[in-house]
């Protein structure tokens, strides 16, 4: 179908102002048309029109992840779901609320809090960021040792399938085996299968006290020890930090390396944690200790998922996740690997969950010669290689969540396929049968 | 198809006394815990999982249904045969293959029974959280296959919530592993489609699950009521005010009656409802949330409020708790388990709504359930050899299944669809929503050979169920089947 038609066509669905030339770029493709459906029923009138018209489209929620995937194969359509911005339904006593996808994760958040509830889900930067989006890029932070991540906290889903069909899958209760997982597979699935119009999630009470330790050690072994010991106290949450990613989280270097560890729960029950998490830092090397004022503790942790995010410093992000015991090894191992590199790297490990992050920044002004810029590319890359091969010799993987459109053409994004390939291209082939959605940028060329 | 043939190919696979074919040896392998039954063609014990990939292979090459079975144990009649069709036990793959202590992780073989798991790790202050009712028999395969939950889901969550890893062999045999201790891998989550996917998708041949620590404190209170209404009050209020027990149950006249002619444990005779409040954790979360429990459930006019003092009493209150469907199975030769999910704050008006229900049909009907997830069991007990009464029950059943889903609500908590509910699948979902996962089924199983005339709506109308029922065997000692 030629282009004009097609904007004539998804012109006919929205109103004039859901009709937007001014679309975001998707590395380096910018989509010619941006359409923003009001509704769900248009959300599934307007898939059902670029199927037809076998159309590549660009799934935009609050574009704080847009980096994240390889480089589209093509970028014709921005569908936005900016303006799917209701809480649908919270009935606060049945810790269950449904909101549609581009609502922010900050609003519902706030909405919840108004019934002293909360959605455990850490997402960066929230007052951007979808619901939907958090969802379809499966967003989470330390806290999910507690609370689990994304899967654990959808109970059911609306989406759009590529070929318009509107389906439900799960339903609004906290409990429910009726049917098979359809909203399940599509967290993490960056939209590739469908996209997501409606989410109802299992919310919690907040709870009673939250209280942050920090303690601060010389050695990277260390911090990791002490996490150890310390999850004999049922702590929500803990993470390791470099020196730079210091500088994110407190705007300060505290120490070579700090452990920031969380409790939460009934009060008297975190304050006995608490000291007894302090006598066990220390007695496991930590060299200093201190509690965390509030105000302070809900901006640290949301650093803490911040880190390397689009609008931060770092040019390049990579998550790795490996078996939790072995990433006291992974964090050492990086920090050794990256100090070649001309810039420096801010590194956050949450030795709970197996999980780290990295930032990097880029280097400084007088390595911009072209002889330099190629060598830092080289050795940036060779960094990136050397990380996810650490991270596969410990169990796991890394995705490069962040990065320029060479250095994702040099360094595949996702890694190696994993097993179920083949299942996974069935599923994509079915769900979106002429590969509109965010064609090329998931995993094995999906 | 050749039956001589895929014994003798399957003998080739597992060994000779591995296979269960003469139609008199077959008998004891026709049912599952619900009310279905169907022969196979062939009962299959794999040890390994090579074994069983070759099975798949031959199943797939002679285009022959496959049902996977755990200890059977199930309500909804996954693990009921198909005609002509392997029925793949996994009786023979029980081994503990790996305690994690340090990342709090254990890998198991399918047929491990639940609660071996906890047993087995206890010493180490560990267990495995998932416990459904059936939890001394039941293994972990099967809950992994039907996303079994618990009393204690409230707090802790279903099966789906703890698992890390899944190695399965898909329809055809190819083996693959799924998640793992290192957890968001790149991907889709093929393990959470598989999890709850009642053997539709391929056989799960190991499981890699969480640990959690025992939890260090733990208080089980008994509080009673007039009526059940009365008592879903006090768990809508004790959940309002932001406590999550770890268990809320509830259990009305006719069961509590039951429990105590079978087990003895104490529960008052005259008590028009009775919620069992557990909760857990650390001393001082438990003093905080005591008192607040206390004076919810008296103000939703609670007549008595016991406390389990020793572990043993505590014990005691959970052992009626579990035995009660076993329990039912004195009170009439048939029952009917439903497990429609309500808004947990829509359940007092729902279960006013099932007293009715029973009044109106003139039918017994028993409810023990999870109040704290609004997961109804009403169990509508009968005699199948009256046909009015199977009519009656029939009816009835419709009409909680259909209040349910006018609430809010969902067909089933944690018992799974299978044959038992697959009827009235569209009554839940539109056309559209139950095409969508026909196609994810497809897309494990493009032959749809796996529990293959299951889940899904036959297309008969619910009247099919009726004959469901209509087939139920007359089980007076369903008590034995659960001791």
């Amino acid at each position: 179908m030629q282009t004009e038609t097609l904007h004539t066509q998804l012109a006919q669905i929205v109103s004039s102002e859901a009709m937007t030339r001014e679309t975001p770029t998707v590395d380096g493709k910018r989509p010619s048309q941006g359409v923003s459906p009001k509704s769900v029923a248009e959300l599934a009138a307007v898939v059902g029109e670029l199927h037809r018209a076998q159309a590549a489209t660009v799934i935009v929620g609050g574009g704080t992840m847009l980096d994240l995937g390889s480089p589209p194969k093509s970028a014709e359509i921005a569908v936005s779901t900016g303006k799917l911005d209701s809480i649908a339904a919270y009935q606060p006593a049945d810790l269950i609320v449904t909101a549609q996808a581009g609502v922010t994760v900050s609003d519902l958040q706030a909405t919840l809090r108004e019934h002293s509830q909360t959605l455990p889900l850490e997402v960066p930067l929230p007052a951007r960021a979808t619901i939907g989006g958090a969802v379809a890029t499966n967003a989470s932070g330390p806290l999910r040792f507690a609370f689990g991540t994304a899967k654990d906290l959808v109970m059911g889903m609306q989406f759009v399938q590529g070929d318009g069909t509107l389906v439900k899958s799960g339903g609004e209760v906290v409990k429910n085996v009726a049917g098979f997982g359809l909203h399940k597979l599509h967290v993490g699935a960056l939209g590739t299968l469908g996209v997501i119009a409606t989410v109802t999630f299992k919310v919690f009470p907040l709870p009673r006290a939250d209280q942050t330790l920090i303690f601060t050690f010389d050695d990277r072994e260390s911090p990791f020890t002490a996490a150890a010991a310390l999850r004999a106290y049922h702590p929500a949450a803990g993470v390791v930090g470099n020196a730079v990613a210091q500088r994110c989280l407190f705007g300060e270097v505290r120490g070579a390396h700090v452990l920031v560890v969380r409790f939460m729960g009934a009060q008297g029950a975190v304050s006995r944690q608490v000291r007894d998490a302090l006598a066990a830092g220390i007695a496991a090397g930590a060299t200093g200790s201190e509690v965390a004022a509030e105000a302070e503790s809900a901006a640290l942790w949301q650093q803490c998922v911040d880190i390397g995010a689009e609008g931060t410093t770092a040019d390049t992000l990579f998550q790795a996740n490996t078996v939790p015991t072995e990433m006291r090894h992974v964090y050492a191992d990086l920090i050794r690997a990256a100090e070649p590199l001309p810039g420096s790297a801010g590194m956050i490990a949450d030795p709970l969950n197996g999980s780290l992050k990295c930032g990097i920044l880029p280097g400084s002004e007088q390595n911009q010669e072209t002889q330099d810029q190629e060598s830092a590319s080289a050795k940036l890359l060779s960094f990136l290689q050397h990380a996810r091969a650490v991270s596969q010799e410990h169990g796991g993987s890394l995705v490069l969540q962040r990065g320029s459109l060479a250095l994702k053409t040099a360094f595949d994004v996702w890694g190696p396929s994993p097993q179920g390939m083949s299942i996974m291209q069935s599923l994509k082939q079915t769900f979106d049968p002429h590969n509109i959605l965010n064609p090329g940028r998931f995993v094995g060329d999906i | 198809m050749d039956t001589r043939e895929l014994v003798e190919r399957l003998q080739a696979i597992v060994g000779g006394e591995h296979v269960v074919y003469l139609p008199e040896d077959l008998i004891v392998f026709e049912r599952d815990a619900s009310i279905d039954a169907q022969l196979p063609a062939a009962v299959v014990f794999p040890r390994t999982t090579s074994e069983v990939s070759e099975i798949l292979a031959v199943a797939g090459e002679m285009q022959v249904p496959v049902v996977p079975k755990g200890a059977g144990t199930g309500l909804s009649g996954g693990a009921v045969p198909e005609e002509n069709g392997i029925l793949l036990s996994v009786s023979r793959m029980r081994d503990i293959l790996e305690i994690d202590e340090e990342n709090r992780t254990a890998l198991v073989e399918p047929g491990v029974v639940n609660l071996e798991l906890s047993s087995e790790v206890k010493h180490l202050g560990l267990y495995y959280a998932p416990d459904p009712s059936s939890q001394y028999a039941c293994t972990l395969g099967g809950n992994v296959a039907e996303n079994s939950g618990g009393a204690h889901c409230l707090r802790y969550g279903c099966t789906i919530n703890h698992v890390l890893g899944l190695e399965v062999v898909f329809p055809g045999g190819e083996v693959a592993w799924l998640g793992g201790k290192a957890t968001l891998g790149p991907g889709y989550d093929l393990m959470s489609a598989i999890i709850g996917s009642e053997g539709t998708m391929g056989v799960v041949t190991k499981i890699l699950v969480k640990l959690l620590p025992i939890p260090e404190s733990v208080e089980t209170y008994l509080a009673i009521f007039d009526s059940v209404p009365d008592a879903c009050e006090a768990v809508s209020s004790i959940i309002g005010n932001g406590i999550i027990p770890a268990a809320l149950e509830i259990m009305d006249q006719v069961v509590t009656r039951a429990i105590e002619e079978a087990h003895n444990v104490g529960y008052p005779y005259d008590a028009g409802g009775v919620l069992i409040i557990e909760i857990d954790g650390m001393q001082e979360e438990l003093d905080e949330q005591r008192e607040a429990i206390l004076s919810l459930c008296r103000e939703a006019r609670a007549r008595e409020i016991r406390v389990a003092q020793t572990a043993a009493e505590r014990e005691t209150v959970w052992k009626g708790r579990k035995g009660a469907i076993g329990a039912l199975g004195r009170l009439a030769p048939n029952y009917y388990i439903q497990d429609c999910v309500v808004p947990r704050t829509k359940l007092p008006e729902i279960m006013r709504f099932v007293e009715d229900v029973a009044e109106r049909h003139d039918i017994i009907i028993a409810n023990v359930f999870h109040a704290g997830d609004g997961n109804l069991h009403p169990n509508l007990l009968f005699d199948v050899r009256d046909s009015d009464q199977v009519r009656r029950v029939i009816t009835a059943g419709e009409e909680i299944i259909s209040a349910c889903i006018d609430a809010g609500g969902s067909l089933s908590g944690e018992h799974g669809i299978g044959t038992e509910k697959q009827e009235y699948m569209d009554w839940l979902y539109s056309d559209e929503d139950l095409e969508a996962m026909r196609k994810l089924k497809r897309a494990f199983d493009p032959d749809w050979l796996f529990n293959p005339t299951k889940v899904f709506p036959t297309g008969e109308g619910p009247h099919a169920a009726k004959i469901h029922i209509g087939k139920a065997p007359i089980h007076t000692t369903a008590a034995a089947v659960w001791k």
